[in-house]
Order: structure tokens, then sequence, then C-alpha cells
């Protein structure tokens, strides 16, 4: 249950209409939106030095992106007395080389993953990467954030920039921010490489607070989806930056499940989605033990996977630990059976009703006693205290036939006969050949030779 | 595009010298891998920045014109400098020097 439903504030209503505003008016390139807003901010400086700053500015974009410049800046570090020669000169090191690699990381690494430093923006690797086709390991993120899922999303972002540019090339258009809407992953990729340090982390900073903003839940999707994921390169060699490549595929889907989150504007309605394939491990009651790979987007919109190495359409499945469903317990449903002929038993009794050939004599209207003829068989007297029968009559109060074993609340005749008498002692069952209580009528009357 | 414009391994080489006579405040790794790539884009900045202020404001416009040509060979730029009367190595042996004092010798972040 997402804790967040009922206190997260919804987005305001200028923020949305000025995004739509946005999307109708034509769009021009991020950098030639950055370049004219410096222009005009320069224009209206007036001194010389601003005027210098901001073509400085503008020059330094420019030589990152110029090879020939690039070289001779290279160069000229290089040559500055040599680089060791340089550092030679200053105060001798306190720290070797690994002691200063381990001794402040130490088993950080271990636990949050290995960061190869390459120099990326927040490009993190995990040792163990987990599945070959992950974005990241999600178990280790879930674990850093207590299986939030949006934290998660925002974790994998902030240490992962392809992550980073996959889910803002996935977001709803209305939401992505400004210079990135309708621009691929790659696209997005090298626009987040190129910020400086203070615009990517104002990057960052407006995406967890558009995270922070949606709901989550479950979803199954069908059909035809795209996703990107992580892959080496070289699969011999180590886990390294360089050896990392992010890759689209195609998959056909048949419920497949997915955390989706979604915004609303301010009346509730839903204004887009973005699904993110998490999958989760569940214990045998059903409960979410952890997380096994993903955290990747999976989207039907071809668009944003454009230029991307494509793998083939299916990847081969590989053999993992299984999904475990929520299952019914079995010791539950053994539990209720129990109960239930627990219930029988005390409603019912486990006494063997005993069937005397005398019918129209309840149980309580009989008790054994010797007979007085000093004949073998026991008298049946009737007891003390019981009613009186009615002698039988043929017609209305033959009540033999509507006997259906004994109850003690229906009268029957008694017999006087004695030869009727003699007969149904000649016939008497015994006890432990007596049907027991639920046997067919006609069956205990079929075994006392009566039809 | 690179973030940077001086290649980045000679960056990381002269900042992880820089870092191992210095001790940090960085408790994990990602603060220590975060302080290392800002000081390297602060290297980066500080070198690049301090080339393009040795140029007169006039002689920096004619040097755009010479980015804006992605055919502008390395020794091009070279001889632009130095017809502008521009020492573009001790330009940078200075900025390299005050950026060491500075980092070793101030509070480190």
């Amino acid at each position: 249950m997402n804790s967040h439903e009922f206190e997260r504030q919804k987005p305001p209503v200028e923020e949305v209409n000025t995004a739509s505003e946005k999307i109708k008016t034509p769009r021009s390139t991020y950098q030639e939106r950055g370049a004219k807003t410096r222009e005009s901010v320069a224009n209206q400086k007036s001194s010389p030095e601003q005027s210098k700053e901001a073509l400085i500015t503008r020059i330094y974009k420019k030589a990152q992106e110029h090879p020939g410049y690039v070289a001779v800046a290279t160069g000229l570090v290089v040559g500055a007395a040599g680089v060791a020669g340089l550092v030679a000169s200053l105060p001798s090191a306190n720290l070797s080389s690994a002691e200063a690699n381990t001794s402040i990381v130490g088993e950080q690494n271990e636990q949050i993953g290995i960061y190869d430093g390459y120099g990326e923006k927040g490009m993190w690797l995990s040792g163990d990467k987990g599945g070959k086709y992950d974005f990241a390991s999600a178990s280790e993120v879930a674990e850093v954030c207590d299986d939030d899922e949006c934290e998660m999303v925002k974790y994998t972002a902030h240490n992962q920039v392809e992550s980073f540019a996959d889910y803002l090339a996935n977001l709803p258009e209305n939401l992505q921010p400004e210079g990135f809407k309708g621009l691929t992953i790659l696209e997005t990729e090298k626009r987040l490489e190129g910020l400086p340090d203070a615009q990517y982390e104002e990057m960052e900073k407006q995406f967890d607070e558009t995270i922070d903003k949606a709901f989550t839940r479950e979803a199954t999707i069908n059909g035809t989806q795209n996703n990107a994921y992580m892959r080496l390169k070289n699969p011999e060699d180590s886990i390294t930056h360089d050896n990392m490549e992010v890759v689209a595929c195609t998959t056909n889907e048949s419920d497949l499940r997915v955390m989706q989150f979604y915004w609303t504007d301010e009346n509730g309605n839903e204004i887009g989605h973005m699904n993110v394939k998490m999958t989760p491990v569940r214990d045998t009651n059903g409960y979410i033990v952890g997380y096994k790979g993903c955290n990747q987007v999976v989207s039907s919109n071809p668009h944003v996977y454009t230029d991307m190495p494509k793998v083939p359409d299916s990847p081969p499945w590989e053999p993992g630990e299984p999904e475990k469903l929520k299952a019914k317990d079995p010791n539950n449903l053994k539990r209720i059976d129990k109960q239930i002929n627990q219930a029988i038993e005390d409603a019912v009794g486990t006494e063997k009703v005993s069937v005397t050939p005398n019918q129209g004599v309840s149980n309580e209207d009989l008790t054994e006693k010797p007979s007085s003829s000093g004949s073998t068989g026991a008298e049946t007297v009737q007891n003390e205290g019981s009613k009186d029968a009615e002698p039988v009559q043929n017609g209305s109060n033959n009540y033999s036939e509507d006997r259906g074993g004994a109850n003690a609340n229906e009268y029957a005749p008694v017999k006087s006969n004695e030869q009727a008498q003699a007969e149904a002692d000649a016939n008497e069952t015994p006890y432990d050949q007596a049907p027991t209580g639920g046997a067919d009528r006609a069956d205990v009357l079929s075994g006392l030779g009566i039809n | 595009m690179n973030s940077y414009i001086i290649d980045q391994e000679v960056l990381g080489q002269f900042v992880d010298e820089l870092m191992k006579k210095k001790p940090l405040s960085a408790n994990t790794a990602e603060e220590l891998n975060d302080f290392r790539s800002k000081t390297m884009k602060d290297l980066d900045n500080s070198i690049n920045v301090a080339i393009f202020n040795s140029l007169p404001t006039e002689k920096l416009a004619e040097f755009e014109n010479l980015l804006d040509d992605k055919n502008t060979s390395p020794d091009i730029f070279q001889r632009f400098f130095s017809d502008s009367g521009v020492d573009l190595q001790k330009v940078t042996d200075d900025t390299l020097n005050a950026f060491t004092k500075k980092f070793l010798g101030g509070q480190d972040e």
C-alpha cells in the first residue's frame, strides 16, 4: 500500500499548464536555447567584464566539442613539467595508492556496490551485477532503499547515468524537464553528461520531485514491449564502465508484472504513467522478500530506443531462482478440515446408534432387565417417566413408517403382541452391527429384513 | 560529448596524486568519487578559463571563429595563441601550481 497517497501534494496547476504550453510551441534544441539564453543575458549586461565572461562561457562550451583544441589543452597539462614531476615537487605522500583506495572505501565497496570511478556522472556498477539483463542490481538497491519503489528509482538514477536517461526519456512528456522532452534515451544520456555539475544536480533534484509525486501500483502488461539494460561488451573482461554498454531489446510479453508509476492532476485524474520492471521474489505466504534484477523501464514506445544497439528480440531465458507466487497455505486447509470434522463430532457425537427391532419404541423407553419368565432374552419394559404409547392401529396413528432412526421425542405404539415380541427379539440386530448415524433408512430397514 | 575539455584520464591521474597527499573527510565510496569528479571538473575549468582569459577580448571573438570550424588543427590553435603573445605552457603551469597549492593548503570539501 503506498503510504504516500494521502501525503503527496498534487502538482500545482501552473506547472501543468506551463508544460502544456511549451509542448505546443516549436522546440529549438537545448544547445540553441541555451546559447540564446546566454547571449540574451550577456546582452543585458553592460560592463565589458560581464560581456567577456559571457563570451568565455560560450567559448568553453564550444571548446569541449572541438577535438583540435582538446588535444592542445591535454598536451599542455601533460607537458606541465610532466604530471609526475609536478606532483613530485609536492610534500611526500602520506598514503600509498593502495591505502588511499581502501582506507576510506573499505567495506563500503562490498555493501553498496563497486564504483569504478571512471569519471562519468555517477556511473555505478555492482560487483555482483546480478542477472544478465539487469539495469542494476535490484536486490542491492532494494536493501538500500528499504524496498520503497520510488526511492529505488531515485537511487538507481542517481548512481547510474544510463538509468537516469532511461527514466527521463520514458517519463510522460508533460512531466519531462525542459530540454529533454521527446528525446531518445541516448540523446538524453548525452545531454545529461554534457551538463555542468550544478545543472546536473538540479536535474536530479527535479527528477526526485517528480518521482515523489508519483503513486505506485502493481500491474500486468501484455504485448510488444521495449526495454533497455546494461550488458558487458566482453563477458570475459571485468565489470568496468568501459566494458559496459546500454542496449535495447524487444519482447512479447504476456502478463508481465511491473511496478507502475502514475501521476494525477489536482482533480485526481491520471495524467500519465511509467512502467518499471522490478521483479519481486515472494515467500510462500506471498510476502515480498526481495527483488531480483531489472529496475529498467518497460515501454511500448519504440521511439526512445532509437539508435541504441539492439539485441535479438527474445533474449534467451536463463533459469534462475524461480519466482514464488503467492500460494495457498496447505496447512491452513488441513486445519480447516480438522475444524469442520471436530464440529461435526461435537454436534453429532461418536456414539453408534443401536437399532432395535421393536419399532415404535425409542431407546429411552427401553430398559434391559432380566426376563421374569426366565428366558435368555431381555424383556423390554417401558421406563418410568416415559409417555404411554398409543396402541398401534391401522391408519392415522401408525407411526412406524414415519420413523427414521431413534428419536426421543417421537412416540410410537408398543406392540402388545407377544408373538410379535418374540419375532422382534429373534430379529434383533447386535449393536455393533447396527448402522450408525447417517445411514440410509432403507438400508437400515433392509438390514433388518424389513422392506 | 566529453564533459571535460582536457582528457579525463590525464585529469584523473593528476587529481589522484593530489588526493593521495591529503587526508580527506569522505566516508563512503560515493562521497569519495563525487569529490574526485568535482576536483577534476574544477581543475579542467581552471586551466581552460585561464587560457581563454589570457586572450584580450577582441582575440576571443577570433578564437571563437576557430572553434566554429571543426577542421581547425591543433597546430593552428598553437600558432594563434603564440601570435597573440600567449605562452600557453606557462599559463597552464601557473594554473596547475596555484590549484595544487590551494588544494593542499586549503580546506577540503
